[in-house]
């Protein structure tokens, strides 16, 4: 009989992960379905946005303001990162497209050990303050502002996507692009926007989590397989079951991380994106279709 | 208003259309018939600015199209319905009204969209009815009333349709050439693209008729209706030779 | 296009000796263990190279293969005491295996989602090599790992071991480029060009993709093997996600289809590392890895957004062009199609030629041809098709008679293609049959209609742009050829003698339709009319009972599609069965013994052209007699 309070306190932890993975898988699910492309460097916004929010706070400003610039500049990178490498190689095949933001990711990486070094880095929390007990459970008052954060972003996004007209004309592109280019759409600026969003979310979730975990040069790699394996779930066209995946990831790999060995933790990640892959789901099917109909 | 010389067109190594001439005055329901693979979709993909034209003119109200992409067509007044509907299928009814008026929307004028909108459910009142239905699940019928309510948010001068009749129950043609029909009534030009020539030449004002990228026949479309040639451009026009010759 | 040269690679020779002598212009020990490295990365790269260059997949997970091959050959020779020459096979076909059970799955999966998939598998084994300690000694790893011995003497010199792993090296090249230039290298890269036509030729390509992974896990595995009994020492990290990217760079900037340029990118990538690591600490005072980083990241993104082919074809090519003055192929200056002269011989004809010709004819295995098709020879029985709210076919039922050409007609939306499609096995119906020879034959895979003698063109003509003409007819003979990847890897007498045959077979078809002097050029530079016929030679080439011809005319100009009208005529006349799809309805009437005509996904009319032209439902259906008039008074 398993304690209740060791599965509560896995549960938090697993949540707390999850929601990361969700503000990754967000980010995917942006790119890929304005403009089908797998975007690799997705983890690396996250890491970025946790160690260039700590720099500035580290250089004096308020926690707040550095947050944001953080979040901001990330997504400005993003977006300049499609200007550079993306647009030019447009017409390019899907793997050579993976392959760029592939190298992107690299080159990310390597500026930020370059930058930062290899050691870990923390931020203080939003508030100070002693965790909470709830039935047995500990819950750092952050992880309170992970979860809130990241069921606010969630309505605020759809809204966003339903609602307004940008939103609407983004949805547009990757629902029927010839379409959305007869409404008078530019695509290219919409890719251009869905790039700056999704770094903007990436780091926003790098941001958040950098209270409780070291941040360091190299969990971008990670976080990126593992945001697009909860993006998966959702066929990387549906933003709340990439949401609802990130979470689902968060927990499974908690769970088996306490009860199997926290050495295959992260095997857990991709021994699920297999499970969901070959069970061939219909929204899979259709996308293969497409890429078939090539030659 | 919409003038068409010489047009010559055609994607990668095919060449559709040889050498395309039409023109549609302010006020008619031009249509353009013919089989399939004549070059009815490429000559609307060409003026839509989705095909690049390797020869000949493209003028709107005098204005050369020329280079144009199909972003900056709906700036300029032409709606187009494409074929087979091309509509946002995962998206609702709302969002699909909504997305063909885009192009208005930077300017303030969500006032008059919204009062565009209800005159399109005027027209379609069976959009009003399902206007948060996502708009994969309507019938084909519906969704082609959905394309044209959509082109009409964009307020255009011109509307290109290209087959609307396609896979739609006779009595839903009827219902849909009878719509087009009530626009050229209130003011709007139309080039309607039809395979069905009679439905559309029973509207039309004038009519062309398209075989093997060019323009095979040409005239009023009650005289066209009646001519026994449009028949042989269909179904082909040159005698059958004797079967017996069957090696 | 590749670099493939048939028979001695002579022009390769130098490079040979170069490598043969090397080791005697290196005295640094440093150089020669990074001459060592380079080789078993050139072994890995090759099989890589295979993979993404030939066979188009792709892999992003490839040191797990080395990995495997690395740990497999340690664990085996030093915890089981096997002798290393055993364990290096062992792990070998222990990592082909496994690469055939893994890749079942993952390869139904296609672009981006196989990449991922592949990428999954690498960090799961990584992770699996850190965990099982027992069997690894997880992130320490193994030690003690004994040397391969050679007559006597242990290989534990750089100098040994060089000549050794180049030996595998070259040995992997010569055998890769035998394969890539075989019957199964044209099928691999048949798959490449276009998945859909490759299967509708009888291709395989489940199995070919299989196999091509299979090899190239063999392949990295024998790298990893002889890593683990150079260093003498195994653990995790070289296995990582850092070594599969590493990879795909060696084989992305030496060109994905360019065996000899998977050296070349193993070398620069390998060298490129070498060198960061060495000079950034004497520009910088610290450690260089992460510069190394950045570079690879920036090259590879420059790589592929300049130079998608990558940088060793643009190389080769580069220097071709500076060389000599090829004939640049200009459409405009193609010759024209020529007539055949005698025309396409007769059922009988053929038969004489064929015994006339004797052994090298009777060598491609023998066919339907000489069989009677049973009348009917092919049968649709109340096939129905739906699609998710929308009905194409609805109870649709005829006969095809042997011999006859018979055209399907409607109009746009009638459900024509649809029909053609559930015929051909590329899509199963929802109910109904289709008998072929009296077997039922809708719910086989594409390629195994083909191989029972069906065989299909597509309206938009897929053709293998990655080819020549002749090579694309070639493909249409692969299932009538038997060499596989062993005999193609040696070079047996036979796989060659049958090449002979395929390649004279293949020139035979080209003469009859006409493309003789077309046979060399790039299948992708030919005029649409032209690209066209080569399509129905290649069906040709695959001995078809009955063709199916999907919108044969499309986009021909009058010219050639006068000249279609012949070779239908003419393919008729050899024995072969024709259904197409069509719209040019001159076309049509001149060439069809009878038309079916579909409506709304149902058939409305059967019969002769002379029926069909004055079938009013036929006329209403296609000039929409069918629709209610439109009041007068509305207008």
């Amino acid at each position: 009989m398993i304690p209740t309070e060791q599965l509560l306190q896995f549960l938090v932890t697993g949540i707390t992960n999850g929601s990361i993975y969700a503000l990754i898988a967000l980010g995917f699910v942006v790119i890929y379905s304005v403009t089908s492309v797998i975007n690799f460097a997705q983890g690396e916004f996250a890491m970025l946005g946790a160690l260039t929010a700590v720099s500035l706070i580290a250089a004096g400003l308020p926690q707040g303001v550095a947050l944001a610039a953080a979040v901001i500049g990330i997504g400005i990178l993003s977006a300049f990162l499609y200007q550079v490498g993306l647009r030019p190689a447009r017409d390019a095949s899907p793997l050579v497209l993976i392959i760029i933001t592939i190298g992107a990711a690299l080159a990310i990486r390597g500026v930020a050990l370059v930058v930062w070094g290899t050691d870990p880095y923390q931020m203080a929390p939003f508030t100070i303050g002693s965790p909470l007990q709830v039935g047995g459970a500990v819950i750092r008052l952050q992880s309170l502002w992970v979860l809130g954060m990241t069921l606010v972003l969630q309505p605020l996004l759809h809204i966003f996507f339903t609602r307004t007209m940008l939103g609407r004309s983004l949805r547009a592109c990757a629902v029927n692009r010839l379409a959305a280019r007869l409404m008078g759409i530019r695509t290219d600026r919409m890719a251009l926007l869905a790039f700056g969003l999704s770094g903007a979310v990436g780091a926003l979730g790098g941001v958040i989590i950098a209270p409780i975990i070291f941040a360091t040069y190299d969990m971008g790699l990670m976080l990126s397989l593992k945001g697009f394996v909860a993006a998966v779930m959702g066929g990387l066209v549906n933003y709340p079951t990439a949401v609802a995946g990130g979470f689902l990831l968060g927990i499974l790999e908690s769970l088996g991380a306490g009860f199997i060995s926290s050495g295959y933790k992260d095997a857990i990640a991709f021994i699920a994106l297999f499970i969901i892959l070959l069970s061939k789901p219909r929204w899979l099917v259709q996308a293969e279709q497409e890429i078939e109909e090539g030659p | 208003m919409l003038v068409v010389e010489g047009l010559a067109a055609g994607y990668g190594r095919v060449q559709v259309l040889h050498s395309v001439s039409l023109h549609v005055r302010r006020g008619e329901i031009v249509t353009l018939n013919g089989p399939n693979g004549a070059g009815k979709t490429t000559l609307l993909n060409a003026i839509m600015g989705v095909v690049t034209p390797r020869n000949g003119r493209i003028r709107l109200r005098d204005r050369d199209l020329a280079g144009l992409g199909p972003e900056r067509m709906v700036h300029l007044g032409v709606g187009y319905v494409p074929e087979r509907r091309q509509i946002f299928a995962s998206m609702t009814v709302l969002d699909n009204l909504w997305l063909g008026a885009y192009h208005r929307s930077g300017r303030q004028e969500k006032r008059t969209i919204l009062q565009d909108m209800e005159q399109v459910f005027s027209v379609f009142p069976i959009l009003r009815e399902r206007e948060r239905q996502v708009a994969g699940t309507l019938s084909g019928g519906q969704q082609q009333m959905l394309a044209l309510g959509r082109a009409l948010m964009a307020k255009p001068d011109i509307l290109l349709m290209d087959e609307p009749s396609l896979g739609l129950a006779p009595l839903v043609v009827a219902e849909i050439m009878r719509v087009i029909a009530d626009l050229r009534r209130n003011g709007m030009t139309i080039l309607l693209v039809e395979q069905n020539a009679k439905a559309a030449l029973a509207i039309a004002d004038r009519g062309y008729v398209m075989e093997g990228g060019r323009i095979a026949l040409e005239g009023r479309g009650k005289e066209l209706l009646a001519d026994e040639r449009v028949q042989r451009a269909y179904l082909g026009g040159r005698t059958v030779r004797d079967e017996g010759a069957r090696p | 296009m590749a670099d493939v040269r048939p028979g001695i690679p002579w022009g390769s020779l130098w490079l040979v000796v170069l490598i043969a002598l090397l080791p005697l212009g290196i005295h640094s020990r440093y150089y020669q263990s990074i001459a060592v490295i380079i080789g078993l990365h050139t072994i890995t790269a090759v099989g890589l190279s295979l993979l993404m260059g030939y066979a188009g997949q792709v892999s992003l997970g490839h040191a797990a293969f080395y990995g495997l091959g690395a740990y497999l050959s340690a664990i085996a020779s030093t915890k089981m005491g096997m002798n290393p020459w055993l364990a290096l096979p062992a792990a070998a076909v222990i990592t082909g295996a496994l690469a055939a059970v893994i890749g079942m799955p993952i390869f139904r999966l296609r672009g981006h989602f196989l990449a991922m998939a592949t990428l999954g598998l690498g960090i799961i084994v990584y992770i699996v090599f850190n965990e099982l300690r027992e069997v690894t000694g997880g992130p320490s790893g193994l030690t003690g790992i004994p040397n391969l011995w050679l007559f006597g003497a242990p290989l534990n010199t750089d100098v040994r071991y060089y000549y050794l792993v180049w030996a595998f090296a070259l040995g992997v090249i010569f055998l890769s480029r035998n394969i890539v230039d075989s019957r199964v290298g044209r099928a691999l890269r048949a798959i490449h060009g276009s998945e859909s036509a490759a299967a509708a030729l009888g291709v395989h390509t489940a199995r070919y993709k299989l196999a091509v992974f299979a090899l190239s896990a063999v392949y990295a595995s024998l790298a990893g093997s002889l890593y683990a009994h150079y260093l003498l020492f195994v653990n995790p990290p070289p296995f990582s996600f850092k070594f599969s990217i590493e990879l795909l760079v060696m084989v992305m900037i030496g060109g994905l289809a360019h065996i000899w340029g998977a050296l070349f990118g193993a070398a620069i990538i390998t060298l490129l590392g070498e060198s960061l690591r060495a000079t950034i600490p004497l520009l910088m005072g610290h450690a260089a890895g992460e510069y190394e980083i950045i570079a690879f990241g920036v090259i590879l993104m420059a790589t592929m957004i300049a130079l998608p082919e990558g940088l060793w074809p643009w190389l080769t090519a580069t220097a071709d062009r500076i060389r000599k003055r090829r004939r640049t192929e200009n459409p405009g200056h193609h010759p024209a199609v020529a007539e055949p002269e005698n025309g396409f011989p007769g059922h009988a004809a053929v038969a004489r030629e064929e015994t006339r010709a004797g052994l090298s004819i009777r060598s491609l295995q023998g066919r339907r041809r000489y069989l009677e098709p049973p009348d009917p020879i092919l049968e649709v029985e109340r096939v129905s098709k739906a699609f998710a709210g929308l009905q194409a076919l609805s109870h649709v039922s005829f006969a095809v008679h042997p011999r006859e050409i018979l055209a399907i007609i409607g109009p746009n939306g009638a459900g024509k293609t649809t029909l053609f499609n559930v015929i051909a096995g590329a899509l199963p119906p929802s109910g109904g049959t289709v008998r072929f020879f009296g077997k039922p034959i809708q719910h086989l895979p594409a390629n195994r209609i083909a191989t029972a003698g069906l065989i299909r063109t597509f309206q938009n003509v897929r053709l293998f742009a990655n080819m020549t003409v002749r090579e694309n007819v070639m493909v249409g003979l692969h299932y009538r050829s038997r060499a596989g990847m062993v005999a193609a890897a040696l070079r047996l007498p036979w796989e060659r003698a049958e090449e002979r045959t395929v390649r004279d077979e293949a020139q035979r078809l080209l003469v009859m339709t006409g493309l003789e002097k077309l046979a060399d050029i790039g299948a992708a530079n030919l005029p649409f009319g032209q690209q066209r016929v080569v399509e129905v030679t290649r069906a040709l080439a695959a001995d078809p009972t009955i063709l199916l011809l999907d919108e044969p005319g499309a986009g021909l100009s009058a010219g050639e599609r006068e000249r279609l009208r012949g070779l239908v005529r003419r393919i008729r006349a050899s024995g072969v069965t024709v259904l197409l799809v069509e719209h040019d309805m001159d076309l049509v009437m001149d060439l069809a013994d009878r038309i079916i005509v579909l409506n709304y996904g149902e058939k409305i009319a059967e019969g002769t052209p002379a029926e069909i032209q004055n079938d009013p439902e036929v006329i209403a259906a296609y000039l929409g007699g069918n629709a209610l008039e439109v009041p007068a008074s509305r207008k």
